[in-house]
Parts: C-alpha cells; structure tokens; sequence
C-alpha cells in the first residue's frame, strides 16, 4: 500500500509536470491568423449608416458578395446627408473599387457625380431611390406608386369602400412620399367611394406625426383610417390613437417594419404595414454589379416587390427578417 | 526514480540513495519555477514585440502622411509658381509615399490590406489627377480651364488623408485585439503556473511527509533495538526495509554487529560453563580423596587406639627403665614418636626439618632391627624450615627403601637422603643400593596403592598418596620422579618449591 503511494507520487508528478507543461506550452502557441486572399471590394452607400432597414439592405449584399466572392465595403452618413453620401461616392472612386451601390438622396445633386463614376469605368448601381437621368447601369428598389397602390389596397380590406381616411406622409416634396400618396390616391378613386378627409406632412418626425395624427382625428372624427407612408409616421399616429383612446376605431396602415412598428401591429395598435424588402434589393443589387463587370450587360430598373404584414402573419415574417439579420453576423 | 543497487555483500539493496532523494525533490521546486520564468519570459518578449511591430507601423503611416502632404504641398506651389524644382519634388514624395504603402501591404492584416489597397488606389488617382492638371496648366491655360480637375485633386488628397487615418485606426485596433488576446492569455497562463505551483508544493510536501516518516520509522526501530541491547537482549531484529539506501545500510550494519556480539557472548559463556565443570570434578576427586582418608583414617583409628597405644607404650619405656633395659626405652620412645607425630601432623603441614626428625627417629628403629645391614647418610644443604610439605612424606620413601631395596638383600646396602636447596626448588634425593625393582612393582608403587596394602606398611598411606598431596598442594606436576633398576637400587626424586 505504501509502496503503492510511493510509486503513484512518482507517476502523479511526472504527469503532472507533463500536463502542465503541455497546457503552457499550447497556450504559447501562436495562432497566426490565416492569410485571407484580398477580394474585389463593392462599396454599399445606404442613407443612415445606423438604419436597421440598411441593415438588411446590407445582409441581402453580403450573401450575394459571398455567392459571387468580392465583400462588401458598407458605409453611410451619421445621418442624412447629400454631401457625405457625394462624398462617400467619391471617395469610392478616388479608391478605385470594383463596384458601387448607392442610394441617392437628391437625384439633381447626384447626377453629375454619378455620370463621372460612371466615365471612370467603375460601374455603379442606385437602390431604394432612383437617379433615373444619371447614367447608372441599374435601379433596384421598390416601386413607390405601387407600393402606394398595394396600401390603398389593404385600406379597402380593412374598412371596405366607403368612409373617409386620412394621410400622413413624410414630406411633401420627398419623391418617394409623393409617389406612395400618388399610387393610392389612384387605387381608391377607381375601386371605392373612399373620401380622403386630410393629408398632412410629418417631414419624418416623431412627433410631428403625432401631432398631426392628433389634428386630424380632432378634425375629422368620422376618419375610418389613417394612411402613413413612412416608418415613424405610422408610429406617430399609433400614439394619437393609443392616447385619444380610439384604439381599433381608427385603423392605421403604414409603412415599413421597425421593431417598435410590429409591436404596435401585435398590441392590435397598427392594423398593417406595408413592407419592402431591403434584403433583397442589397442582393440583387450586387448581383447586377457582378454581372456588369464580367461582361452580362445588364441594366435597367429592378423592382422588388412590396409585402403587407398583419397581426396573422407577423411572426412568420418576424422569423424570416430574424434570419435575414443573422446572415450578417 | 527507483534503484536496484547491489551493495558490498551482493545483496539486491532495492531503495535509492538520500543524495537521490533530495535530487528529486529538488527538481520538484526548482521545474515548476524554471518553467513559469521561460513562459514569462516569452510573454514578455512577445508583448514587446508586437508594441514594436504597432510602433514602426504607426510611424510609417505617418510618413506617409507626410510625404502625401508634401507631394500635395509642392504640386500646389508648382501650380502657384511653375517652379520645376517643385515639381521634382512633388514626384519624389508621392513615390515615397507609393513605396511606403507598397512596403506596408506585405505584412498586415486583411483589414488593412484593403484600406492600402483603397490607399494605393487613392494616391494613384491623385498622381492622375495632379498630372492632369500639371498638363492643363503647362498647356497655359487659364486657371478656369484646370480648375475643376485642381479641386478634385485637392478633394482625393483629403480622400487619402481620410484613409490614412482609417488605416491608423486599422492598426490600431488589430494591435489592441492582440494585446487584448495576449493579455487574456497572460491571466489564463498566469492561472496555470498558479495551479501548477501550488499542485508541485502539495507533492513534495507529500513526497517530504513520506521521506520523513521513512527516516524517523527508521531511527524509532533503531532506538528500540539500541533499548533492548542496552537491557541485554541480543535478538536479531530484520528491520523494515525503507526507500533510503544510506538508512538501509547503516541498519542492516547495527544488526549485523549485535549479531556478533551476541556470538561472542555465547562463546565466552560456553567456555565459563566447560571451566566449571571442570572445577566440579576436581572438587569431586577431591572430596572423594578426602573422604577416602577420613575412611583410612577411620580404619586406622578403629584398629589401634592411639591413646591405648601410648599409654600401652609409655607403662613399656617405664617397665623398661625400671629393668635397666635402656635400649628397649629408647626403642620404644621412637615408636611412639613417630607415632604421635603422625597422628598429630595428619590435618597439617609440616617443615622439612620434622620431617627429617622422624626419619632419624624412624633410622634409630631400623638400626636396631637390621644392626649393620645397612648404612645411612644424610645430606643436608638447605634451610629446611623454610620448605613445607604435607606431613609424613618422607617417611614413605624411606620405608619403601627398607622395604624394597635393604629387607630382601643379605648383604644389606646404603640409604642416601641428599636434601639440596637450587634456586627456588629444594631438591630431595632418596636412594639405596637395595636390590631395585621391576617394573611390575613400580607401577605399582605409583599407581594407587590403597588397595592392595604392601608387606610391612605401618604408617605411611603408601607413595602414590604422598606424590598426589604433594602435587595439590604445590599444584605442579614436576614434583616427584622415581628411577630402579633390578640389583642395583632405587632412586627418588622429589622437586619442591621453596615458598616465602
């Protein structure tokens, strides 16, 4: 028995001084990291670097990057802002990079920094919002005045053909805002007798959407439903209803899907939203760039369709954009 | 770690030396330390080196930089002042920036690879859009004619700019990475060699504990034992066998010693015991002697009662007197000394000198028995008081010469008694010219003559019992020597020391 413990004193050191001396000496070890081969880069300009709607945006260009082996350089100003977004163009230019893809904050202002990428040879694709005079190879982005026209759409399914709804859009003179109120304007006055109590402007403001929410509803108490044709003015009249305590009465269809967005829709606040697909233009968008530079010649505007999200199918659509979002980290 | 060692008897000693031991545990302590410096050591230098490697890189992003700005610098003054000079100078600093990046790209990280390789790109557009503006200008054009293309130069000089700083950014986050990654190694590492000290500690406390207990098992046996010799017992104790040679060794030697004491002891007392046993016998001979005489002595005593005897032979010396028969007084008178004497003298010793004396007295009989028939001479050279002998020792001999030599012979012979002192022996020669003896009779004459009693014995207890007295009482076996030869006479040695 002693001599057993004796013996096993002996072996427990040499093991011990072995392990300890393996685990040190694994532990020193340097992992030099492996020597990734430097790929073709495309530069992604979204509006608002922070955006969670550019993040998805950004997902879509990552999985076409890594199907088509070039990556994605993705940039954007603080906030929105035609210089920075000029500049980011340029200095994509100035760095000589394979591709850019844009979104284009004031096509006049654009038009000339697009045309000298473009005579640079580097191609250069705009999303979400067209420069339809510049010399740009491609458009990918919603369709405005079809998405207006899929929300007028859904506001005839939620409260039939008659009765007076009311607008909010952010800004008057922001192409896209316009275009969304022009396609519904016409869906409703060809299929209904829906009158159209207001139309006011947010300019894209939290607050201000409340505000006019609250106007209107005091105005025009018979409004059926209210038409937001931007993210934050579906959430500014979301907080007119919830706080004139007209919660169900007033329906609210909107735009786009921030999270604060879905919830409202799952609180039975928002009644539906209509949504684009920023994952998909990101990767369409790189795909055409792709085709471009070995040779496929293709241009032109590339639609993406608009979807509708309601209470039934939110979480359907909660667990795709959870995947689209998954794809980037 | 163990030894199989044959040590100088050729035993197998299976345990390893104490020089071993503490070897061992030494490199116990001592790995575990030298093993923590080598990690920290290496640690150290790499941290070092990667703050080297940060430095050098930041340096040489500002060079470029510098060299960006001075290119810059010297094409606008160009522009200003058509200065050739400068225009030199503008191309040097932008290829010098070229060079830098170009030196850069080979070794960094994939994240600043591609802000280099925008960098490069950036520095080239400038080059082709300085160039086109140095050639607009040198075609003396008006400023408005190379204005748009001077702007967009200045704008791709902040473009670059704009990438340095991204690429100082760049580096530096990659350089914080790995110092964050090397640092969180140090802890796990600094873990570790805890972990790993402590465990080393634990096992040579472990391994000390066992080692000391060896010892001191040791010495406690050793102790017990030492006790039990100290009481006297000499048992041969095996000994646990420890794990420390020299222990083993100095162990198995305390055993082996006591088991050679032990020997010896048992030796010795084989000896005592064989010395009393001979001292038993010789005390039996003698008591057996000693009871024999008593028992003649006995014998003696029943046969003549010595006070009848000399009353007897007192009433004859006075009948005598009374009828003048002086002769047969004075006869009688030296019966009864010898007689007396030897009854007297029986539990003591006397000097040679009686002894002579009653040899006379015994003469004076004989000379009126045999008459002429023999002569006597006595020769005298020694002090004879100072010899002492059993009583009635000379006597004998004398008598044996009567008895064997002048009895048998007509014509008689000579009796010589030379009495000689030589060193510290007084030698005591009897001889007469009788007829001798054969050997059948000296045998038994010097074999024990108890038994068969001689023709004509009176007081003696025969020769054989005078020589044994003589022998014990001196303790030599030198004293007496007898030579005969048949017609020509007997001769008695006797040899005794002469004692202060």
């Amino acid at each position: 028995m002693k001599r057993f413990l004796k013996y096993s004193i002996y072996y427990l050191s040499i093991l011990v001084f072995i392990g300890f001396n393996v685990v040190l000496l694994d532990s020193l070890r340097y992992d030099k990291p492996v020597e990734e081969e430097i790929k073709p880069k495309i530069v992604l300009i979204s509006h608002v670097y922070s955006n969670p709607y550019w993040k998805q945006v950004r997902a879509g260009a990552e999985k076409a990057a890594k199907e088509r082996g070039v990556i994605i350089d993705f940039q954007g100003p603080d906030t929105a802002s035609v210089e920075e977004g000029i500049r980011f163009i340029k200095m994509a230019y100035a760095a000589k990079v394979s591709g850019i893809i844009a979104y284009v904050q004031d096509e006049t202002q654009y038009n000339d920094v697009i045309n000298k990428v473009i005579d640079g040879g580097i191609p250069l694709v705009t999303i979400d919002s067209d420069a339809e005079n510049s010399k740009r190879l491609a458009y990918v982005g919603t369709d405005n005045v079809e998405a207006g026209r899929v929300g007028g759409r859904e506001v005839i399914r939620q409260i039939g053909t008659e009765g007076k709804v009311a607008i909010i859009m952010g800004g008057k003179t922001v192409k896209n805002q316009v275009e969304r109120v022009k396609g519904f304007k016409s869906y409703i006055d060809k299929n209904s007798n829906i009158v159209i109590a207001a139309i006011e402007s947010s300019d894209s403001y939290l607050l201000e959407a409340e505000l006019a929410a609250k106007k209107i509803l005091n105005q025009h108490p018979d409004v059926k439903a209210l038409f937001c044709t931007s993210a934050l003015d579906g959430l500014g009249a979301a907080k007119a209803v919830k706080s004139l305590g007209l919660v169900g009465k007033v329906k609210i269809i909107c735009f786009d899907d921030l999270p604060e967005t879905l919830d409202n829709i799952e609180k039975g606040i928002i009644t539906s939203t209509v949504v684009q697909q920023p994952y998909l233009m990101g990767y369409k968008a790189v795909h055409i760039i792709m085709d471009n530079i070995e040779g496929k010649t293709t241009k032109g505007s590339f639609i993406t369709d608009v979807l509708v999200v309601d209470k039934e199918d939110l979480e359907d659509y909660k667990i795709q954009q959870q995947r689209y979002y998954s794809e980037i980290q | 770690m163990r030894i199989t060692k044959y040590n100088s008897k050729g035993t197998i000693a299976k345990s390893s030396s104490l020089k071993r031991k503490l070897v061992v545990f030494a490199v116990f302590i001592i790995l575990p330390i030298a093993t923590s410096n080598v990690v920290f050591l290496i640690m150290s230098n790499r941290v070092s080196n990667i703050y080297n490697v940060m430095m050098n890189r930041m340096s040489v992003t500002n060079e470029i930089k510098n060299s960006l700005n001075e290119s810059f610098f010297h094409f606008n003054q160009y522009i200003l002042t058509n200065d050739w000079e400068s225009k030199r100078l503008y191309k040097f600093y932008y290829d010098k920036a070229v060079r830098d990046v170009i030196a850069l790209q080979g070794d960094s990280d994939i994240n600043s690879k591609y802000i280099l390789r925008d960098l490069l790109n950036s520095l080239k557009s400038f080059k082709e859009a300085a160039d086109h503006t140095i050639e607009i200008y040198d075609n003396h054009s008006g400023v408005d004619v190379y204005y748009d293309e001077y702007v967009w130069t200045k704008e791709i000089v902040s473009y670059c700019n704009a990438f340095i700083s991204m690429l100082s950014d760049s580096y530096f986050d990659y350089n914080v990475n790995i110092y964050k990654g090397l640092k969180q190694k140090q802890s796990y590492i600094n873990k570790v060699l805890m972990v790993y000290i402590i465990v080393a500690l634990m096992l040579s406390v472990i391994y000390t504990l066992l080692f000391i207990g060896d010892i001191i098992r040791k010495l406690k046996e050793l102790v017990s034992v030492s006790e039990k010799v100290v009481k006297g017992d000499y048992t041969y104790n095996e000994g646990e066998k420890t794990h420390i040679y020299e222990l083993d060794i100095l162990s198995e030697a305390f055993n082996k010693m006591i088991t050679h004491i032990r020997k010896y002891i048992e030796s010795l007392q084989e000896k005592a015991e064989l010395e009393r046993k001979l001292q038993d016998e010789q005390m039996k001979l003698l008591s057996y002697e000693n009871a024999l005489k008593v028992s003649q002595l006995k014998i003696l005593q029943a046969q003549i009662n010595p006070h009848f005897l000399f009353n007897t032979l007192n009433c004859i010396s006075q009948t005598a007197i009374k009828e003048n028969a002086h002769k047969t007084e004075s006869l009688i008178r030296a019966v009864a000394g010898i007689l007396r004497y030897s009854l007297n003298m029986m539990d003591r010793n006397a000097t040679l000198e009686e002894e002579v004396n009653v040899v006379k007295q015994y003469m004076y009989i004989q000379r009126i028995r045999y008459e002429d028939r023999f002569k006597f001479n006595l020769n005298i050279n020694a002090d004879l008081q100072k010899v002492m002998v059993p009583a009635m020792t000379l006597q004998p001999f004398v008598e044996n010469a009567f008895i064997h030599g002048i009895e048998p012979k007509e014509e008689g012979g000579v009796i010589n008694i030379d009495i000689n002192q030589q060193g510290d022996c007084c030698t005591i020669v009897i001889e007469d010219t009788g007829c001798g003896m054969d050997e059948d009779m000296l045998k038994k004459i010097i074999s024990d003559s108890t038994k068969q009693q001689p023709v004509g014995h009176t007081t003696s207890l025969g020769i054989k019992s005078v020589v044994q007295r003589l022998k014990l009482m001196y303790g030599r076996d030198d004293i007496f020597s007898i030579e005969s030869q048949k017609g020509v006479g007997t001769r008695v040695y006797l040899k005794i020391p002469i004692k202060e």
